[in-house]
């Protein structure tokens, strides 16, 4: 063992602030790559959450009704316009 | 039995090994780091010259050794995908990049620490000091560059040509300690010379080492990862992770 006490421990025999300095920057580098990995990948998992809700089961009801107004909205234009055709044709 | 290396370029199949992967790297980082500390701290005796300035030297070392490795590590990835055009091959290059500037930036700082001390000086101009900064900036270069470009596969591209023209750099900070008069001292352990440390330094380094290898793999694969779903994000695949709820 090398160290009689934590005081001598931190000192490193004078070079305390050199071997620390490193130490602890290295710790902080180290502690920040990890932190900023996992907010990435929460951030994509909630971005696709997002992504989730608007396709899936909540929403898709009211997709489908959406789908289905602009459905019969186009129905509506081609049987005014099969109409004015017809009418067209007619004169 | 033959195993199907081609399996693993696809990213949805590399995907899920990445995913096995780190908790293994992580697990075995985290026991290599405490043995290694242990040795370092308690087991290392003082050194007859440098006192106890010298255990910087279990982070600097493997810090300079991994800044170099995983340079060429990350070009070979990235000419790989320039020539074959695999995006995995492109993706892992990307992953890697980050990981070799933090511990080419812990490099420099712990020498600096370490010069400051020893030689009385923060920082000097010499082929050893100043090859390892320019590695940084190649690091830095090489992200900011794929982070400017919009298109992923144009990025890859630009990304790699930065990547393999730095290479050059490398066998210059290798040797640069043999080429020209420096004051950083040669290398401490080399192929065909006995080590010039201490047997137990040099085992508290080595684990050190092996440490700082399991903790860059597992965190390239855990990035490698993110990078994957942020592309992919349009497939089959992960449109089924996604309804599984696995992301």
């Amino acid at each position: 063992m090398n160290w009689s006490s934590w005081s001598e421990f931190f000192a490193m025999g004078g070079y305390g602030i050199y071997v620390w300095g490193s130490y602890l920057v290295t710790l902080i580098c180290v502690m920040s790559e990890v932190l900023l990995i996992s907010r990435r990948h929460r951030t994509l998992s909630k971005t696709y959450g997002l992504i989730h809700d608007s396709y899936g089961k909540e929403n898709s009801d009211k997709e489908v009704l959406i789908n289905t107004e602009i459905d019969s909205l186009n129905n509506e234009k081609q049987s005014v316009k099969a109409a004015s055709s017809t009418e067209e044709i007619e004169k | 039995m033959a195993i199907n290396w081609y399996k693993y370029a696809s990213p949805a199949s590399f995907y899920t090994l990445a995913g096995k992967m780190v908790p293994l790297f992580t697990i075995l980082a985290i026991g290599l780091l405490v043995i290694g500390l242990y040795i370092g701290f308690f087991v290392a005796p003082t050194d007859f010259q440098q006192g106890e300035a010298y255990r910087i030297i279990f982070i600097h070392v493997p810090a300079a050794w991994m800044s170099m490795f995983l340079y060429v590590v990350m070009a070979c990835w990235a000419g790989i995908g320039l020539a074959f055009n695999t995006r995995l091959s492109s993706m892992m290059a990307t992953a890697i990049a980050p990981t070799g500037a933090m511990f080419t930036f812990l490099a420099l700082w712990t020498g600096s620490l370490w010069g400051k001390p020893m030689w009385g000086t923060w920082w000097v101009w010499d082929a050893r000091l100043t090859s390892e900064l320019i590695l940084l900036f190649l690091y830095i270069g090489f992200m900011s560059l794929q982070a400017a470009i919009d298109d992923p596969r144009r990025a890859d591209k630009a990304g790699a040509i930065i990547a393999l023209v730095g290479v050059i750099n490398i066998p210059i900070i290798y040797f640069s300690v043999q080429w020209w008069n420096t004051l950083h001292q040669g290398a401490s352990v080399s192929v065909n010379q006995a080590p010039t440390m201490a047997s137990v330094m040099l085992t508290g380094m080595m684990v050190m080492v092996l440490a700082s290898w399991m903790y860059s793999i597992a965190v390239i694969l855990k990035r490698v990862r993110i990078i994957i779903l942020e592309r992919e994000s349009h497939t089959a695949w992960v449109a089924e992770l996604r309804k599984k709820g696995a992301l």
